[in-house]
């Protein structure tokens, strides 16, 4: 859990990233080529930023036979940040009413 | 009794750090909330949930502030911001959680232009729930 939570939220840092996700988000799935058109970077460091959101399991490859290569987003691929935050907001929530009662108690 | 702070900002608004942050109202004056976050004689009385989990404390500048990283073998390495503000009767505890963000050599490599807006863990989340469905 914790290398699959490092991983995403080591991909997200990255506003570029961002950026890329969101654009898959609005559009679906896309190409390199589209991407390298819509954001000031090069082609090769479009494919580096795919590369990375699916070694964290964010982005796949799209996999009908189309040319040039389409990526998408792998929907269960936020599931660790999404986890993560609502247990750290539940777990604060006990914390907190402990550090109460302990204090007033 | 806990509640979402409403200070912090809304998951709609674009959070750079994934984060949660929570608040208390305790009936007690803030140097005596200080020290129950502050000490280990303190925090032993209601911080029991994760014994394995390792404490270093960043800065303290009590009785308003207290910052401390903490992790353990299956949890990440969070930093976590207390403060403690007077409010009439006692104390409000603000807590910030925050899983930091790592500096990316992919930015760096192209140029560092691009500066796009950033988008909510929380927004992102329930996108990809949507995509999902």
């Amino acid at each position: 859990m914790s290398d699959r939570l490092d991983a995403v939220f080591g991909a997200l840092a990255d506003p570029t990233r961002r950026t890329v996700v969101e654009r898959l988000l609005r559009d679906g799935a896309t190409t390199v080529p589209d991407l390298t058109r819509s954001l000031p970077i090069t082609r090769q460091a479009v494919a580096k930023h795919l590369t990375a959101l699916g070694e964290a399991g964010l982005v796949e490859r799209d996999p009908s036979p189309s040319r040039p290569v389409r990526y998408r987003l792998k929907p269960s691929g936020l599931d660790p940040a999404a986890t993560w935050i609502a247990e750290a907001g539940v777990a604060w929530d006990a914390r907190l009413d402990r550090l109460k009662r302990s204090i007033e108690a | 009794m806990t509640a979402p702070d409403p200070a912090a900002p809304p998951p709609t608004e674009p959070a750079a750090q994934p984060s949660v942050t929570r608040r208390v109202e305790v009936d007690a004056p803030p140097e005596e909330v200080f020290d129950a976050i502050a000490t280990d004689e303190g925090r032993e009385r209601w911080l029991d949930d994760d014994p394995e989990r390792e404490i270093h404390v960043e800065s303290a500048d009590g009785p308003g502030r207290i910052v401390w990283w903490w992790w353990s073998a299956d949890r990440p390495a969070t930093r976590v911001e207390f403060t403690v503000i007077a409010r009439p009767g006692g104390s409000r505890v603000v807590v910030t959680e925050t899983v930091p963000q790592l500096p990316t050599a992919e930015l760096a490599r192209a140029g560092g232009a691009v500066r796009p807006r950033p988008l909510p863990l929380v927004a992102l989340a329930d996108a990809f729930a949507a995509v999902a469905a």
